[in-house]
């Protein structure tokens, strides 16, 4: 099977990626309307203090979304020039250096997040918000470490260039 | 870079053009020009042997080190 080019693993990889880039969206846009109603019920005063927990994980949510949309989006332009055989070029390493530090900024979001439901958690004693520590702190882990890895990607990246360059320019 | 490669003015002494000799040497245009305008990152014993063959010069005639 073709890797590269024109008809090949490249482009569908690139109509999966703009599946997943609007499914992220729906979800981004209905998170939004239950923010509305979270803050229509703050503005009422009811339930003052579950509902200010909620508006900070779903604002947490959109964030992190809104950052994982736009690492789609740099996915989305490594594969186009992929799909054009332009394998070694600095807009691919530029990508990779933004989609790792935002991994990084998703990581960070997630720590934060871990810490204020410990915080809260040692209060309320609620089951239900251990599991969503455990799952914001497991989601934090996850993305330190893409990010890292692809941090150090880059680097292969850009020595890969850098031979490229030499190869190139060597008459 | 500190090397400088003098193929143009070595082409000057032997009056010959750029064109005529890539095709001696078996290069394209565009990667003489690359050697001219000191943009080349190397260049090959086989090329530099061909070129100083075709110009009649040593190494040391084309190449030169400037600190």
């Amino acid at each position: 099977m073709k890797i590269l080019g024109e008809k090949s693993l490249s482009s569908k990889v690139i109509v999966g990626l703009k599946t997943i880039f609007t499914i992220i969206s729906i979800i981004d846009v209905i998170v939004l309307g239950i923010i509305g109603k979270i803050v229509r019920h703050i503005v009422m005063k009811e339930n003052i203090q579950n509902n200010i927990f909620d508006l900070v994980l779903f604002i947490a949510i959109i964030i992190t979304g809104m950052i994982a949309l736009f690492i789609i989006g740099q996915f989305i332009k490594i594969f186009k020039n992929f799909k054009n055989n332009i394998l070694f070029c600095e807009n691919n390493s530029k990508s990779l250096n933004v989609i790792s530090n935002s991994c990084f900024i998703i990581s960070t979001v997630y720590l934060l997040i871990g810490i204020l439901i410990f915080l809260i958690t040692s209060n309320l004693m609620e089951e239900f918000l251990y599991y969503v520590f455990a799952f914001s702190i497991m989601l934090m882990i996850i993305f330190a470490i893409a990010g890292i890895g692809i941090k150090i990607l880059n680097e292969v990246y850009k020595k890969a260039i850098e031979y490229k360059e030499e190869n190139d320019f060597t008459i | 870079m500190p090397i400088i490669v003098n193929v143009d003015v070595m082409l000057a002494k032997r009056k010959m053009s750029s064109l005529e000799l890539a095709e001696k040497v078996g290069i394209t245009p565009a990667n003489l020009s690359i050697l001219k305008t000191n943009k080349a990152k190397a260049i090959r014993f086989s090329t530099l042997e061909k070129i100083c063959e075709i110009l009649d010069c040593k190494p040391g005639d084309i190449l030169d080190y400037q600190k």
